[in-house]
C-alpha cells in the first residue's frame, strides 16, 4: 500500500488551518491596534506573497523559470507612480493599469523566451531585469527626485490612505482575492497544462498542447499579477525607485519563498514569503545575519524538503490521521 | 585600449572557461561560479591584509582555498541532488547570495582595495598607460588557458574530462570514473574562477555583490559560445571584453549594459551560441 | 469514440513523399518515399540508427524536414508545429515512456485532451473525463493501478486517480503511452517500439489492444529494431537503413529479401539489444 504517494485527496485539515490563520489574520489589527509597525510589516509580507504566488504561476507550474521577476514587479509599480502623479487616477484603476503594463512586459519576454529552454530562459529574464533596471536610471524625469536617478516620488497623489490598518486590509483582500484566482487557475485544465510544459514539454506537444500558447499565457498572467504587487508596493511607500523596485533581490527573495513554501502549490510561497518577510523585518537586530539565516534555512529546504514546507507538511498530516482510520481499515480487509 | 581590452579579455576568458567546463561536464549550471570568484579575492586580503602573510603566499593561499572549496561544494551540496537539474539550479543560486552574506559578515559590504598589485609601475604604449599589474594578469591568464589547454589535450585525466564534456555515457563505456573527473573539474574551475578573481580585486578593489557582474559576464560569455563549448567560450570572452571595453572608453555609466545588449541579441537570434551544438 | 476529421477517401492515410533530414551533414533520412494504407498495421523497422525515430520526428512536426513533404489524408502537415499534427490525427509513443511525472496516471491522460482554447467548453469537462476513463480502461491502466476494470465505473472512483507514473511497472509505463496517445483520438497512431522491455504475454496483451483499435478503423504504424515481435501482427512492413528504404511488402517476403538479411547481419544482432 502506497501511503506517501497518494493522488488528489482533498485535505480538510490544511484547508481547516487556513480558514484559522485566516480569521487570525483578519483580527490582527483588532488585537495590536496601536502596532503600525507589525502590520507596516504584514503589509509588506503581503505583497511579497501576491509577487512570489506570481512566480509560482510561472516557475512552479509552467516550469519557466524566472531569475528576474523584479522585471514585472518593477514595470507595475512605476506605471502606478507615473499615472499616479501624472493623471491622478483611481488606485483601483492605476494598480489595475501596473498589471496590465507588466502583463504586456510578460507579452514582450515571452516572445524571444518561447526560444529558450531551461537555463537560458532564466537568463533572458534575468537580463531582462537588468536591462530594464539600466534604462530607468537612464530616465531623468521632471517629477523625480532631484539627484535619485530615476527615482519618482509620488505621495501625496498615490496614497491609499493614512490609515494602517485599513492598508492593511486593503493588501489582505488583495492577496487573498489573487491567491483564490491563481489557486483555482493552477488546479484548472490551464494549470494542468502548465504542468504538463513544466513536466516533459515536447510530451505536452505529443499531447496535442500548444506550448508556445500556453507558455506565453503564463507570462502574461504572472506579469499581471507581478505588475499589481509592484503597484500596490508603490502605494505602501510612496515612491519608485530602481533601486527599490528593481533589486535582484527581490527577484532571489520571491525564489527562496517559493523554495521555503512548496513551489507549484501557490499557497505555499504565501507562508514563504510572510516566513521571509517577519524575519527580514523583526531580526534586524541579527543585522546581516538574518539574511544567512534566510538563505541557509532555503538551501537546507531545497536539499532535505524538496517539496517545500507545506505540501511536506500536508504529508505528514494526512499520513499521521491515516495511521488512526488505516488501522481500523486494515484489521477489515 | 587595444591592449586593455585583450587584457580584460584573457580574465573574462578565465571565468567563463571554468564555468563552461562545470557545465560541459557535469552538466551543472553553477550560478555560484561568480561567488567562486568573489570567495577568492576575500581569502586572499584575508591572508594578506589580516594574517599579514606575503603577497605571494597570500596569492597561492587563495587559489589553493577555492580549488578545495568548489569540489566540496559539489561533493556535499551537489552531488546528492545531481539529477534533479531544477534543483540544483536553485541550490547554486541559493549557495550564491549564502556565500555574498557569509563575506558580508567577515568583512562588511564595504568595496576593499587593499589588495595591493602584484607589480607595481607601469609603461605607457601608444598613447596609454600599461600598468605592469595588468599586463601581467593577461599574461597570467594566457599562460593558464595555455596549461589547460595542453592538460586537457595531453593528459590522461584532462583527456577524461574531454570526453566527458563530449559524451557522458560513452565516456562511462570506455571507463572514465565520472565522479573523480568531475571534482578535478570542480576543483580546476575554482581556481580558475580565484586566478581571475585576484587580478580583478587587484585593478578594481571587490564588494560582495560584485559576484553577481562576475557572474552575469561569465553567464553571457559562455552562452555566447555556445555552452559547454570550451574554444567557444575563449572567442566569446574577447568579443565581451572587448564590447565591454569600448563601450567603457565612450559612456562609462554603459559599463555592464555592453554584454547584456550582446547577450540579449544572441538569445534572440541564435540561442545555442556562435559555437554551440543545436539543442535537440 | 470518435475520430476527428474522418474523410473517408480511398487509398494512403499518409504519404512520405521524398522526405529528407540532415543534420549538419549527416543525412539521417534522404529521399525516403512510402505510403500508409488507411486502415492498415504497418510494421516500420531497420536496424538500430537506421533513422525510425527521425521519421517519426518528422511526421509529428518535432523535426522540420530538410527536403520533401509529408501528406496526411491529402494535406501537407510538412512544417507543422507538433500540437497541429496531432489535432489532426496523428498521435506519437515515445521509444522510452516520458510520463508526467509529477501528475497522476489520469491526468497524465487527461493532459492530452485539454483545448488549445483558453475560453472554451469544448470539449467540456465531463466530456474530457469520460474519455481518460475510456482510455485507461481499454488500455487496462486499471488494472496496472490494482482495480478491476468492471469496478471502474467513473473517474471518480478509478485507481488511476491515486497512482503516479513512478509507482507503474515498466509494462504499465508502456500502456500508459498507449492511453495517452488514444486519448487524442487519432485517425493514425504512431508506436515507437511498443513492445520493447516486455514479456511474451504482455506482448500478446497489447497486440490485441492494437488489433482491436484497428478494427475500430485506426491506422497503426509500429516501429520495432526487428520483424519476429511484428510478424503475427503487421501486414505490411517497411525496411529502412541509413535513412533510406531498403524494402517494402509482406513480412513473410521482406523476410527473405536478400538485402534486408544483409543490412542485419552487417549490424551484427547488436540491434537486438536496445531496451
Amino acid at each position: 500500500m502506497i501511503l506517501h504517494r497518494r493522488g488528489r485527496t482533498r485535505s480538510y485539515p490544511i484547508a481547516v488551518l487556513l480558514l484559522l490563520l485566516l480569521i487570525a489574520s483578519a483580527l490582527v489589527p483588532q488585537f495590536f491596534p496601536k502596532n503600525s509597525f507589525l502590520l507596516s510589516v504584514l503589509i509588506l509580507a503581503n505583497i511579497w506573497a501576491i509577487l512570489a504566488m506570481s512566480w509560482d504561476i510561472l516557475s512552479g507550474y509552467a516550469g519557466q523559470i524566472s531569475f528576474g521577476h523584479s522585471f514585472f514587479f518593477g514595470l507595475g509599480g512605476y506605471t502606478t507612480a507615473f499615472l499616479s502623479v501624472l493623471y491622478g487616477w483611481s488606485p483601483i484603476l492605476v494598480i489595475a493599469l501596473g498589471g496590465v503594463v507588466a502583463a504586456l512586459g510578460g507579452l514582450l519576454i515571452a516572445a524571444p523566451a518561447l526560444r529558450l529552454r531551461g537555463p537560458y530562459l532564466s537568463l533572458m529574464t534575468l537580463v531582462a531585469a537588468l536591462a530594464l533596471d539600466r534604462l530607468l536610471r537612464l530616465l531623468k524625469p521632471e517629477i523625480g527626485i532631484p539627484g535619485a536617478e530615476g527615482a519618482i516620488l509620488c505621495i501625496p497623489q498615490c496614497l491609499l490612505t493614512y490609515n494602517t490598518a485599513l492598508k492593511y486590509y486593503y493588501s489582505l483582500g488583495l492577496m487573498i482575492l489573487i491567491a483564490g484566482a491563481l489557486y483555482t487557475l493552477a488546479r484548472s485544465r490551464i494549470g494542468l497544462a502548465f504542468e504538463a510544459i513544466r513536466d516533459d514539454e515536447e510530451a505536452a506537444q505529443a499531447a496535442g498542447i500548444n506550448t508556445a500558447k500556453y507558455k506565453t499565457l503564463a507570462f502574461a498572467i504572472s506579469g499581471f499579477v507581478a505588475g499589481v504587487s509592484g503597484a500596490f508596493y508603490v502605494y505602501h511607500i510612496g515612491s519608485a525607485s530602481p533601486s527599490s523596485l528593481l533589486d535582484l533581490e527581490h527577484s532571489i527573495e520571491v525564489i527562496v519563498a517559493a523554495v521555503l513554501g512548496g513551489m507549484g502549490t501557490i499557497i505555499g510561497p504565501i507562508f514563504g514569503a510572510y516566513f521571509l518577510v517577519l524575519v527580514r523585518e523583526y531580526l534586524r537586530f541579527l543585522g546581516g545575519w538574518r539574511f544567512f539565516v534566510l538563505f541557509a534555512v532555503a538551501l537546507l529546504v531545497l536539499f532535505f524538503v524538496p517539496r517545500g514546507v507545506l505540501p511536506e507538511l500536508r504529508l505528514k498530516l494526512r499520513q499521521w490521521l491515516q495511521s488512526g482510520s488505516g488501522q481500523r481499515r486494515n484489521q477489515k480487509v | 585600449m587595444l591592449i586593455l581590452g585583450f587584457l580584460i579579455s584573457s580574465l573574462y576568458a578565465l571565468v567563463a572557461v571554468g564555468f563552461t567546463m562545470i557545465f560541459g561536464v557535469a552538466g551543472v549550471l553553477n550560478l555560484a561560479h561568480g561567488a567562486f570568484v568573489m570567495v577568492g579575492a576575500y581569502l586572499a586580503i584575508w591572508a594578506f591584509v589580516i594574517l599579514k602573510w606575503s603577497l605571494p603566499v597570500a596569492f597561492a593561499f587563495a587559489i589553493l582555498g577555492v580549488a578545495v572549496i568548489a569540489p566540496l561544494v559539489y561533493r556535499v551540496l551537489i552531488r546528492p541532488i545531481e539529477n534533479r537539474t531544477v534543483t540544483v539550479f536553485l541550490a547554486t543560486l541559493l549557495l550564491a547570495v549564502l556565500l555574498e552574506q557569509v563575506i558580508i559578515l567577515f568583512f562588511s559590504a564595504k568595496p576593499r582595495t587593499d589588495l595591493p598589485p602584484f607589480i607595481q609601475g607601469g609603461f605607457v604604449l601608444w598613447g596609454t598607460s600599461i600598468p605592469y599589474n595588468r599586463l601581467l594578469a593577461g599574461v597570467v591568464a594566457l599562460v593558464v588557458i595555455g596549461l589547460l589547454w595542453a592538460f586537457v589535450t595531453r593528459t590522461k585525466t584532462g583527456k577524461a574530462i574531454l570526453a566527458l564534456s563530449m559524451d557522458r555515457r560513452g565516456a562511462a563505456l570506455v571507463g572514465i570514473a565520472s565522479h573523480r573527473i568531475t571534482l578535478w573539474v570542480w576543483a580546476i574551475s575554482g581556481a580558475l574562477a580565484a586566478i581571475a578573481g585576484l587580478f580583478i580585486t587587484s585593478f578594481l578593489g571587490i564588494q560582495p555583490f560584485e559576484e553577481r557582474v562576475s557572474l552575469v559576464i561569465a553567464f553571457s560569455t559562455v552562452v555566447l559560445g555556445g555552452l559547454g563549448s570550451i574554444p567557444g567560450s575563449l572567442w566569446a570572452a574577447f568579443i565581451i571584453g572587448y564590447a565591454e571595453t569600448i563601450a567603457q572608453a565612450f559612456a562609462p555609466e554603459a559599463r555592464g549594459l555592453a554584454s547584456l545588449v550582446i547577450l540579449l541579441i544572441v538569445l534572440t537570434i541564435r540561442p545555442q551560441g556562435l559555437f554551440g551544438r543545436a539543442a535537440t | 469514440m470518435t475520430m476527428k476529421s474522418k474523410t473517408n477517401t480511398i487509398g494512403p492515410i499518409l504519404v512520405l513523399d521524398r522526405l529528407t533530414k540532415s543534420f549538419g551533414g549527416l543525412h539521417a533520412v534522404s529521399e525516403l518515399s512510402f505510403d500508409v494504407r488507411d486502415g492498415e498495421i504497418l510494421g516500420f523497422i531497420g536496424p538500430n540508427g537506421a533513422g525510425k525515430t527521425t521519421v517519426f520526428n518528422l511526421i509529428t512536426g518535432v523535426y522540420r524536414p530538410t527536403r520533401g513533404r509529408v501528406l496526411f489524408q491529402g494535406q501537407d502537415i510538412s512544417g507543422w508545429p507538433p500540437y497541429r499534427v496531432v489535432n489532426a490525427g496523428i498521435a506519437r509513443t515515445f521509444q522510452i515512456p516520458r510520463p508526467f511525472r509529477h501528475k497522476t496516471v489520469d491526468q497524465n491522460v487527461e493532459i492530452s485532451t485539454l483545448p488549445n482554447e483558453i475560453f472554451t467548453r469544448y470539449p467540456s469537462r465531463r466530456e474530457r473525463r469520460e474519455r481518460v476513463l475510456q482510455c485507461c480502461t481499454r488500455t487496462g491502466l486499471c488494472e496496472v493501478c490494482g482495480q478491476d476494470p468492471s469496478q471502474c465505473h467513473d473517474v471518480s472512483s478509478c485507481a488511476c486517480r491515486r497512482e503516479f507514473p513512478n509507482t507503474l511497472p515498466h509494462a504499465g509505463l508502456r500502456k500508459l503511452e498507449v492511453a495517452k496517445a488514444l486519448a487524442t483520438e487519432p485517425a493514425l497512431l504512431l508506436l515507437d517500439e511498443p513492445f520493447a522491455g516486455l514479456t511474451v504475454a504482455e506482448v500478446e496483451e497489447l497486440s490485441e489492444l492494437l488489433r482491436d483499435l484497428q478494427r475500430e478503423g485506426r491506422t497503426l504504424v509500429i516501429v520495432d529494431h526487428n520483424m519476429r515481435g511484428l510478424m503475427k501482427l503487421v501486414e505490411r512492413v517497411v525496411v529502412i537503413h541509413f535513412g533510406t528504404k531498403l524494402a517494402e511488402g509482406a513480412p513473410g517476403e521482406v523476410a527473405q529479401n536478400p538485402v534486408v538479411q544483409e543490412a542485419y547481419l552487417a549490424g551484427s544482432g547488436a540491434g537486438d539489444e536496445t531496451a
